[in-house]
């Protein structure tokens, strides 16, 4: 009697989750990094919900497949992913765990922007041996805003065909943010405009995108492959040589634990900045603008 | 931002870096080139060809500006005067006032951005030669002292000159979107992942492995061998059919004895594309109950499975069926709901229930899994599934066969049951793994099996020779359970500890004693082991493990100390792991 009591709970609430979430006709969208989490949610205004995957504190290549993002994917209209290998290592198992054929790949309902920029730092050639790196190019595209452009068309584009009633609407938001971020792209420009030139270290080359944009002339990177960490017999020899390169500042991102960085920055005597990377990267950053923002004053403030 | 070589500067200048360090080169390597003076003359020759094209830059940036400063003075007056007009007519109410600079100022945007058309061209161009532009600025700041030279002149009044321009043009636009994705043409035809998985082992065991448990049934489950031994080496085939159907293939190259065998692990197609969160999965395949049964050696976080596991499934329970599986449309929590009809030919306690060539098939799974987060930093994940299977009966009965170690065979008809429930608790600070993470996770297995046995020998006939017998209402319960932990304390290294477990629980083999004397079943004794580990994981790719274990699965008093050596590397595409 308990038993049935028990199971009739459960098959009610479970009931109740499903018509809630079917009452909901807003467009479900899975970002799975908050770069285009935040710039779905710009697009989409209140037509969308979005759940964005990892938060700026994860490093979004490892992941682990974890119950709630298979939760997630099961419902999502609309899954937008970097793509060029940055989700490989727990993405294609979400997909197929979550029993959702909408969000297969080349299905409408999923979307990876990195198609729609041009990729850095492209090798020719991909081994094991040279560690992380990414055979379609570098992955972090979000570190030069005006790839945002492109990418937020190509979003709203996808919004539109998997909710066409409300293209109009859809089509307004993109033509405010193509707008504002035209005006923000100057801004930036202006303001970043000393940073030209000057020599910067980074602790992970995570940033080819935004030296391209802000023409930072990057000297060198402290992990001697990418995602390996330098160790300190590394990090003296990269000491030794910053004495005829001279970087003006080291960079490291929120999300990683930046000690090399600190220990190299105390040794060179050079401040250490540690960027937001993505929305959220520190509690300022609380939209897209604030990232930008953000980093230009941080860098900025690297050269005093 | 907007340097714009041209393109025979581009190559003198190319041309002059790379003679430049045959110039100034070690005297050995100048003296094999006698030329150094033609070699002089040209570098002085491709210099002035700079200098002339920067010249001829600063002429073509000086007339843009002042057309741009035209432009924008024509269109503010031309701006004014509308303006002025329009409140001369004084019709218009206040609301409309941001109507009217709008003409004014979208005139001078789109002015500008046909003036940016090039800058984006030099875009392009300036990311190709980061260098050259990066250090000039630093080249200047470092000699503040010295008077400027003329060169140092010249880029000032460059930069003076691209920072009026910034000032009035917007900035380029990025990368114009393509149509299509721009990855390159991958031959996506042939969408077939391959990994390669190498298990190597040395162990040093004092007991024989290969010796049976105490106080519970044999179940065909191998230990790793004493010595050097390779384990599993795994060849996986998998990828996308078409939109509908995903399938799979795992070949295993497995030690036996002295040879290596090749063997199915599994090989299955999937669905893509059944609606209402609904997949279907046949062929044969690891089943999805419990928390370790799906997972493949190489995801082991120790050297062998849980003794429960080597008990109750001889291993894995690895089947040949179909699998049917829904996942709740919920919001945060994960309910999955899935069975499984199965042969039961394989597998299964390696002897157990050959059902080859039957129509029906003896083997049934049913399982539930939940999971969530809890905040950033925790996760979970539980579960509970149900086993069952039968031998049969009559003409058909495929009956599970058991060596015991007093080399008696005894047949087993009837059914086996087995509920499992499981849990996972994972935490990783922030959600971030990479450094330090934490698994916690534990099964717990209730065995039940229920028939009749007949024994090949080991009772007493009439005439007084030993004879088969056979006994009535076998009945047999047992549980078991695992729990371990492992931790990632720093990048690279974890470390754990695993309990384990079985008890031989409550019998009833109803055989006369005389089958049983001098077996294993006959002590009552409930198997346990401890072990820990230590491995270290150079890339996702590569992993060294060091294992210790003090097992007392042989019975009381007799203790097997053992040391597990063993890497594991993957090669091949980049695989994505279950939770």
């Amino acid at each position: 009697m308990k038993l049935i009591k028990t199971l009739s709970l459960l098959a009610a609430s479970l009931m109740l989750s499903l018509t809630s979430s079917l009452a909901h006709a807003d467009l479900k969208i899975f970002a799975t990094v908050p770069e285009w989490g935040a710039l779905a949610e710009t697009l989409g205004g209140n037509k969308v919900q979005v759940y964005t995957a990892t938060t700026a504190m994860q490093d979004p290549h490892r992941i682990q497949a974890r119950p709630s993002l298979i939760a997630k994917a099961r419902t999502a209209n609309l899954v937008i992913a970097t793509g060029a290998g940055l989700e490989v290592g727990w993405l294609p198992t979400v997909q197929r765990e979550a029993n959702n054929a909408g969000i297969m790949p080349n299905q409408p309902g999923f979307l990876e922007v990195a198609g729609y920029v041009r990729m850095l730092e492209v090798p020719a050639v991909v081994d094991r041996t040279m560690g992380d790196v990414h055979a379609e190019g570098n992955p972090h595209i979000q570190t030069d805003p005006r790839n945002l452009l492109p990418i937020a068309r190509a979003i709203s584009a996808r919004m539109v065909q998997l909710d066409p009633e409300n293209t109009a609407y859809y089509q307004t938001q993109l033509m405010q943010f193509d707008q504002s971020w035209q005006a923000n792209l100057q801004r930036w420009q202006k303001q970043a405009a000393p940073l030209r030139g000057v020599k910067v270290w980074y602790q992970h080359d995570g940033y080819p995108y935004m030296n391209a944009w802000l023409g930072l002339n990057q000297v060198g990177v402290l992990e001697p492959r990418p995602g390996v960490e330098p160790s300190s017999r590394q990090l003296a020899d990269i000491l030794q040589r910053q004495q005829a390169l001279q970087g003006r500042m080291v960079i490291a991102s929120a999300y990683m634990n930046d000690a090399p960085s600190k220990w190299f920055a105390e040794k060179a005597n050079i401040p250490e900045v540690v960027l937001p990377f993505t929305v959220g990267g520190n509690e300022q950053v609380k939209n897209l603008t604030a990232l930008y923002d953000d980093t230009v004053q941080r860098l900025l403030g690297g050269l005093k | 931002m907007l340097y714009q070589p041209s393109r025979p500067h581009v190559r003198a200048l190319v041309h002059a870096l790379c003679i430049s360090p045959a110039v100034f080169a070690m005297p050995l390597y100048a003296q094999e080139a006698p030329d150094v003076q033609t070699q002089i003359t040209q570098i002085q020759a491709s210099l002035n060809q700079i200098k002339s094209d920067y010249e001829k830059r600063i002429a073509t940036l000086e007339t843009q500006v002042n057309q741009l400063q035209r432009e924008n003075t024509q269109l503010a007056s031309q701006a004014r005067s509308t303006e002025s007009q329009l409140k001369q007519l004084a019709v218009t109410p206040p609301v409309a006032t941001p109507y009217k600079g709008s003409p004014a100022s979208r005139a001078p945007a789109t002015a500008v951005a046909q003036a940016a058309a090039p800058a984006e061209e030099s875009r392009t161009t300036f990311e190709t030669y980061p260098p050259m532009s990066g250090s000039k600025p630093t080249a200047a700041d470092s000699t503040p002292a010295k008077a400027p030279s003329k060169a140092q002149q010249r880029v000032a009044k460059i930069e003076s000159l691209e920072d009026k321009i910034t000032a009035v043009a917007p900035p380029p636009a990025a990368a114009a979107p393509t149509p299509f994705p721009n990855l390159g043409g991958k031959d996506r035809t042939i969408d077939l992942g391959a990994e390669l998985f190498l298990d190597a082992k040395y162990s040093s065991q004092s007991q024989n492995p290969e010796n049976p448990y105490s106080g519970v049934l044999p179940n065909g489950a191998e230990g790793v061998p004493r010595g050097f031994s390779i384990g599993e080496t795994e060849l996986v085939f998998k990828g996308a059919v078409d939109n509908l159907f995903r399938g799979e293939a795992r070949f295993v190259l497995e030690q036996e004895g002295n040879s290596t065998a090749i063997k199915t692990e599994e090989v299955f197609a999937e669905t893509l594309g059944l609606p209402w969160g609904t997949k279907v999965k046949a062929g044969k395949y690891w089943s999805t109950v419990g928390y370790l049964n799906d997972k493949h050696p190489h995801e082991w976080d120790f050297v062998d499975l849980p003794l429960v596991y080597k008990q109750v499934f001889g291993g894995q329970l690895n089947e040949t069926g179909a699998q049917l599986s829904w996942i709740a449309p919920t919001d945060n929590m994960l309910f999955k709901l899935g069975g499984e009809i199965a042969q039961g030919s394989n597998g299964y306690g390696e002897s157990f229930n050959s059902n080859f060539n039957q129509n029906k098939p003896r083997l049934g799974t049913l399982f539930a899994k939940t999971g969530g987060d809890i905040g950033d930093s925790h996760s979970w994940q539980g579960g509970v599934s149900w086993v069952r299977s039968t031998t049969g009966s009559g003409a058909s009965a495929n009956q599970a066969t058991y060596t015991l170690s007093n080399a008696n065979d005894v047949n087993f008809t009837g059914g086996n049951t087995t509920w499992i429930a499981d849990f996972v608790y994972r935490w990783a600070p922030f959600g971030n793994p990479r450094s330090q993470n934490l698994k916690i996770q534990g099964e717990m297995f209730w065995n039940k099996q229920s028939g009749s046995m007949t024994s090949s020998s080991g009772c007493v006939d009439d005439m007084g020779e030993a004879t088969g017998c056979s006994g009535n209402n076998f009945a047999q319960n047992q549980q078991g359970f695992y729990t371990q932990g492992i931790y990632q304390f720093i990048p690279k290294w974890r470390a754990g500890y695993r309990y384990d477990r079985v008890f031989n629980g409550t019998n009833n083999y109803g055989l006369p004693a005389d089958a049983l004397a001098g077996s294993q079943i006959q002590s009552g004794w409930d198997p346990y082991r401890n072990t820990i580990m230590m491995d270290w994981a150079n890339s996702e790719y590569s992993l060294i493990r060091l294992q210790l274990a003090r097992d007392n699965a042989y019975g009381p008093g007799i203790y097997n100390n053992a040391i597990y050596l063993q890497y594991i590397m993957s090669l091949g595409a980049h695989g994505s792991h279950k939770y």
